[in-house]
This record gives structure tokens, C-alpha cells and sequence, in this order.
């Protein structure tokens, strides 16, 4: 018996022993398996200066981190992406594909071995740390270094850059917000804008003089681009006695793009852009939260031209009209075309943001599950290549749908768990072509209860503004017309 | 049969679950003004004894360092307060390495909106740091802690901890590391919750 069991002692430390050499010649190495992943799917964020707090570009970078790294993959909260349901796919979804988790949990598991050196892939490049893969072909910086004090808040301030190219029309395709003190920005809107004549700019404010001749500041709603100032082969086609409206006004496309934490880079499709033209202004609209000590900002904005001709204009706009809050209207078709034609919703993010908030009645103390529900009525055949859904501190979940002519309703998307942290741009890897007469409908539900663990103060009611500590609820689409199909120079000429 | 009936239905109320009062409920730091807040607002003073007095669960998910080896930690804080303007918190933690245990002792100078605290932590080093205390109106508070240099396995390190007080209900620690002269590096948010 004694020599039986000692056989089969033998042939069991065989077989552990081959399964262990077998488990080490399996066991992933940095170099080889992870590295890939990595730069796949976190390179983005973690590398140096990024918003991540650390890098994951080398192995002396990523090895402290392994065990943290494969629980954070196991629990899928990284990479961060917030869609749930969905009928739809998104070009910039990083979420880690099963695979790639095994080997994660594998590789640490392992004891995270480095693996051999040659095996490891280039690196993806960020020149200049841009996100894009070659350096912008324009820079351009705040025109001045601007001190947050340590004092109770800031209201929305808007820093003025003239374009800084004198040669003609140049056609935005990518751009890319950069805070030089993530700590303090809250959010950096950019957009163009154009002023009257006789306007000085003077460290980035606009001046004008009045009637006595005294230099006084701009009223900024003076600073809308309009149509008339487009060249006449960028004109928006309308059919005859057609009025601009929410979905054609230019106003829709002068906003370059929004930072936040969780994006800041905007791409478009080929041929989808924003014209822009010396003469005109970059508008750094700055929303800084005070840390109670002095802080220094200075962002910066990185311009990608479009290579090939522009097709069609990049619009934006929030779905804001027909508000319901817990099911009650407590909004009709707001803003209409009267806003559209006096500029309050053509100046560009911030006009369109206060309309989009103003007249929602506050937040109760502690209520868990306030909900708005908004409406867009489609009045132009149109095609969605992105989303942004935008809440602060309260937004607990969002939803976007859409009801389509005949009646039918599908279920966009919803992002179960918002983050107010980590705000996503979702950009579509399909365009979504919505028909004249659909309508968008977009669903904030807010958390102002003690159990959200972002709330500071769940005995207040919550009123709506920018500041973080007050709410919004806006559904964003991107979206180009249809019907717009700008010449190529080429065609131009010819048609002369 | 109507006192009976009476009587069930007045029973049934007392057994089912009551809504907590508004009274009971968490309260922010916040002053109620009954309005949106403005620029020209004042931030009130933090009232450290106010958020911090009691117990807190922690969670962090540390990486490998001159401090040890890391991983994921988990334990419970309690702060009291010793004296006016004196605290004192003690960590009951563990992790794959073991138990540890905290001991700080916390001055906070309310009106000059600075704190101090000593700190021995049962893995082998202490340290002494000191913060500016800064907020804005919508009550993100934050503390500004820094270390002096001390020694960790035969190296100067210095710690930078900012804590910010999220909600009444969680605060955040952000850790940041520094051997020697060398820059700052994250390590790793310990992330509380207020224990039931």
C-alpha cells in the first residue's frame, strides 16, 4: 500500500511539475501581451502629463501597478466607458475585450513578468503629447496667464485669440483643448466668434468706444457670427422662405468643442468640419472651480486642418426643447425661432447652455431620482456622428431615444452609471441618418440624496447653473445636414 | 370591531419602515442660502470637527513602493477630537501584507485655515505634515497636506496628501510619493466612506 501510494506521490509531482512549466511558458509577459493592450486601450490617459494620475507606458511604470491594474480590468471600471444598452456601436469604445482581460489577470497572476525586451511594440505616438498622431498644424495659447484666486467661485470667463493665419479660409477638422492646471478647470469651451468693427482686443478682452469717445468693454452678444459673413459657396441651403431654425442655424457650427474631464479632443469624419477665417476670434470660454489656494492657468488649443474639401459643416446642438421634470412639462418648445434669430441660442455654447436650463425648477433636498426628460423635433434630415450627455455632481444616468416618423421608438443608448468625473464623448463608428419629422428625446435623472457619494450638500436644493455644484441637463448630438453639400474649389470654378 | 380595526391599522404603521426624517439626514457644509450662490459669497470656515468626528470605512488599491508592497487595503478610521482645535484618528487597517494600524494627531487652526498632523504608521515610519485648508461655495473642501522628509527602508521620501471632502457622506485621500529630490508620483486614492 505504503509503495502504491508513493507511485502515485511520483506521478502526481510529474504531473504538477509539467503543469507548471507548462503554466510559466503561458504566462504573459509585459513586452509581449500586455504592452499591446496598454497602448490599445489606456495610452491615451496614462502617459506623462495626462489626466491619468500615472503612466502605464513602461514596464517599470505598469509593474507597481499590476494587481490594482487587474482589479480595476476584472471589475471593468477601467478603461472607463459609460454605455450600457445600446443599439448602436461607438468608434472610441476601449472597453477591454475578454480576452485581453484574461491575459491581464494571467500576466499578474504570473508574478507580472517583464518578457524579453525585443518583443516590445513601438509605442503609439503622441507628438508634443497631442492626442492626435502628428502635432497640430496651429497652437494656440489663452493670450494671458490667468491667476485663480482662492475665493468662492468665478463666474464663465471668455478669453479672446484672433486666428492666427492670414491665408484664407482654413477648415477645422480636429482640435484639442489642453488645461496647463487640470486642478482648476472645470471646462474650457472654444469657439469663433467675430466682432464689429472698430473692436480692440486688448489681453484677450474686446474693448469698443462709445458715443463720447471712451474705451469701454464689448457687449459679447455683439460677437455672433452670422450667416451674411460666411463666402457665399458656405452659405446653409435653405429652400425658398425657409428660416434658419435650432437644427440649420450657424450658430451650430461655430462651437469648435467643449473640454471636460473625460474628453477634449473632437475628430470628425472626412469632409465634416468648421470653417474658419482670419478675421474671426478663438473664444476660450473658461469655467475655473476655486481649490482655496492661488492657481495659474493657461490653456491651449490645438487646430487639425482637413486635408480633404469640407462636405459639410460640424453642427451641435442640445435636445432642450419640451422639458419634463418627473413627468410634468414644465416646458414648451423652448428656445424657438426667435431665440435663433436674436442669438441666444447662435452665440455658441454659453447662450445655448443658459437656454437649455433656465426655467427648471430646483432640485428638491434629497430626492434620489429627479428626473428631466427633453424633446427635439427634427425639422431637417440629418445624420448623428457623436453624442455628449452633460450632468454635474447629481447626474446619476442618462438616456437618449428616438421616435421616428412612423411611430416607431428605439432606445439609443444609456449610460446607467453617469460620471461627472469622467464625461464621455460618444462618437458613433456608423453614421445615424434621422429623418425630417423624428424626434430625439434625451433623459437626465439626477441624485441629490446623501447616497451619492459626489453630492456636498443633499439638504440643499439644487439650482441650475454651470457652477458644478448647481446642475445642467443637456443632451448634445453632433450632427451634419443632409441636404448641405459644399463645392469642391474645383466644382466652384467650374460652375464660374 | 372599529377599535380593533383601530388598533391593527395603528400597529401596521408603527411596523413598517418610516421614512427618515429630513432632520436625521446627512447635512453638507454648506450654508442655506436660498439661492444660487454668487461670487461675492463668502466660504465659510471648514468645520473640521463637524464633517470628521466618528468612524469611516476606507478602500484603497495601492501600488508596490518604497513603502511597501501594495495592493488592495481596507479598514476603518475614528476621529475624535482631544481638546479645542486638537484631534486624533486612528487607522485599523489591513492588506495582503498584514494589519497596520495609523495613529495621527491633528491640529486645525480654523481662522487661519491651516491644519497640522503627526503621523506613525505601524509599517515602520512616521511623519510630520502640514496644509492649507481651501474650499470654494459649492463646499469642495480640500487639504493641502506636505510632508517633511523622512526616512522609509533607508530612503527620504516625502508624502503629499490632499484631502478632499467630497460629500457627508465620503472624502478622498489623493497620495502622492517623492524619493529624495525627485518629482512627485500618484499613489493611489484611499477613498472613505462614513460607517453605519
Amino acid at each position: 500500500m505504503r509503495h502504491r501510494l508513493a507511485v502515485v506521490g511520483l506521478v502526481c509531482s510529474f504531473v504538477f511539475a509539467w503543469a507548471a512549466a507548462s503554466d510559466a511558458r503561458q504566462t504573459p509577459t509585459f513586452t509581449k501581451d500586455v504592452a499591446p493592450i496598454l497602448y490599445k486601450n489606456c495610452s491615451q490617459c496614462h502617459r506623462p502629463n495626462e489626466v491619468a494620475p500615472m503612466p502605464l507606458m513602461t514596464y517599470a511604470q505598469a509593474r507597481p501597478w499590476a494587481r490594482s491594474i487587474k482589479s480595476k480590468v476584472v471589475k471593468r471600471e477601467m478603461p472607463p466607458w459609460g454605455v450600457g444598452h445600446t443599439t448602436l456601436e461607438f468608434s472610441n469604445d476601449r472597453q477591454m475585450s475578454d480576452l485581453e482581460i484574461r491575459t491581464i489577470v494571467a500576466w499578474v497572476d504570473g508574478g507580472a513578468p517583464m518578457g524579453n525586451a525585443a518583443d516590445l511594440p513601438a509605442p503609439p505616438a503622441y507628438p508634443g503629447g497631442w492626442k492626435f498622431n502628428r502635432e497640430p498644424d496651429v497652437v494656440v495659447k489663452m493670450p494671458v496667464e490667468f491667476t485663480i484666486e482662492p475665493k468662492s467661485e468665478y463666474p464663465m470667463l471668455d478669453f479672446y485669440v484672433p486666428i492666427p493665419w492670414t491665408d484664407g479660409m482654413k477648415l477645422i477638422q480636429m482640435s484639442e483643448a489642453r488645461p496647463s492646471n487640470k486642478a482648476v478647470v472645470h471646462h474650457i469651451t472654444v469657439s469663433l466668434v467675430t466682432f464689429p468693427p472698430g473692436t480692440e482686443v486688448i489681453d484677450g478682452q474686446p474693448f469698443t468706444t462709445d458715443a463720447s469717445g471712451k474705451q469701454v468693454p464689448l457687449d459679447r452678444r455683439t460677437a455672433r457670427i452670422t450667416e451674411q459673413k460666411l463666402p457665399s459657396d458656405m452659405l446653409i441651403p435653405r429652400e425658398p422662405g425657409e428660416k434658419p431654425d435650432r437644427l440649420s442655424s450657424v450658430g451650430g457650427f461655430t462651437t469648435l468643442l467643449a473640454y471636460v474631464a473625460g474628453r477634449g479632443f473632437d475628430d470628425h469624419p472626412d469632409g465634416v468640419g468648421t470653417p474658419a477665417l482670419p478675421g474671426q476670434y478663438i473664444n476660450f470660454n473658461m469655467h475655473y472651480t476655486p481649490t482655496g489656494r492661488p492657481e495659474v492657468d493657461r490653456s491651449e488649443l490645438g487646430l487639425w486642418f482637413a486635408k480633404e474639401p469640407l462636405k459639410k459643416f460640424h453642427f451641435r446642438t442640445p435636445i432642450n426643447e419640451r422639458q419634463h421634470v418627473n413627468g410634468t412639462l414644465v416646458r414648451g418648445a423652448v428656445p424657438d425661432a426667435a431665440d435663433v434669430e436674436a442669438g441666444r441660442v447662435s452665440q455658441g455654447a454659453t447662450p445655448t447652455t443658459i437656454s437649455s436650463f433656465s426655467g427648471l425648477p430646483p432640485i428638491p433636498p434629497y430626492m434620489a431620482d429627479y428626473t428631466v426628460t427633453s424633446e427635439l423635433a427634427i425639422t431637417q434630415d440629418i445624420t448623428i456622428n457623436g453624442f455628449y450627455p452633460h450632468m454635474h455632481v447629481r447626474g446619476k444616468a442618462a438616456e437618449y431615444r428616438v421616435v421616428y416618423p412612423d411611430g416607431r421608438e428605439q432606445l439609443l443608448f444609456d449610460v446607467p452609471r453617469y460620471r461627472f468625473d469622467w464625461q464621455e464623448r460618444y462618437v458613433l463608428a456608423a453614421p445615424l441618418p434621422i429623418p425630417k419629422g423624428s424626434l430625439l428625446k434625451y433623459r437626465g435623472v439626477f441624485d441629490n440624496s446623501a447616497n451619492n457619494p459626489l453630492n456636498p450638500n443633499p439638504d440643499k436644493e439644487v439650482y441650475w447653473s454651470e457652477q458644478s455644484w448647481d446642475e445642467m441637463s443637456l443632451g448634445w448630438i453632433e450632427y451634419t445636414l443632409d441636404k448641405q453639400k459644399l463645392r469642391t474649389p474645383t466644382e466652384s470654378k467650374r460652375d464660374q | 370591531m372599529t377599535l380593533i380595526r383601530f388598533a391593527l391599522a395603528a400597529l401596521l404603521s408603527a411596523s413598517s419602515p418610516q421614512a427618515p426624517s429630513t432632520e436625521q439626514q446627512p447635512k453638507g457644509l454648506m450654508p442655506n442660502l436660498g439661492r444660487p450662490t454668487r461670487s461675492d459669497d463668502a466660504v465659510p470656515l471648514l468645520d473640521f470637527e463637524k464633517y470628521f468626528s466618528g468612524s469611516w470605512t476606507l478602500q484603497a488599491d495601492a501600488p508596490d513602493s518604497v513603502l511597501g508592497s501594495g495592493g488592495e487595503s481596507s479598514g476603518t478610521v475614528t476621529y475624535r477630537k482631544l481638546a479645542d482645535g486638537f484631534f486624533e484618528a486612528v487607522t485599523a487597517g489591513k492588506s495582503d501584507a498584514g494589519a497596520f494600524t495609523i495613529r495621527e494627531t491633528i491640529a486645525y487652526h480654523r481662522e487661519q485655515r491651516m491644519a497640522f498632523r503627526h503621523v506613525t504608521d505601524s509599517r515602520g515610519y512616521a511623519y510630520v505634515q502640514m496644509a492649507e485648508v481651501g474650499g470654494n461655495i459649492g463646499g469642495d473642501y480640500r487639504l493641502f497636506f506636505k510632508s517633511a522628509p523622512f526616512m522609509v527602508n533607508g530612503k527620504s521620501v516625502r508624502l503629499n496628501h490632499t484631502i478632499y471632502l467630497a460629500a457627508p457622506l465620503t472624502f478622498r485621500i489623493d497620495l502622492e510619493i517623492a524619493e529624495g529630490e525627485g518629482p512627485f508620483v500618484h499613489l493611489s486614492p484611499w477613498r472613505y466612506r462614513r460607517a453605519p
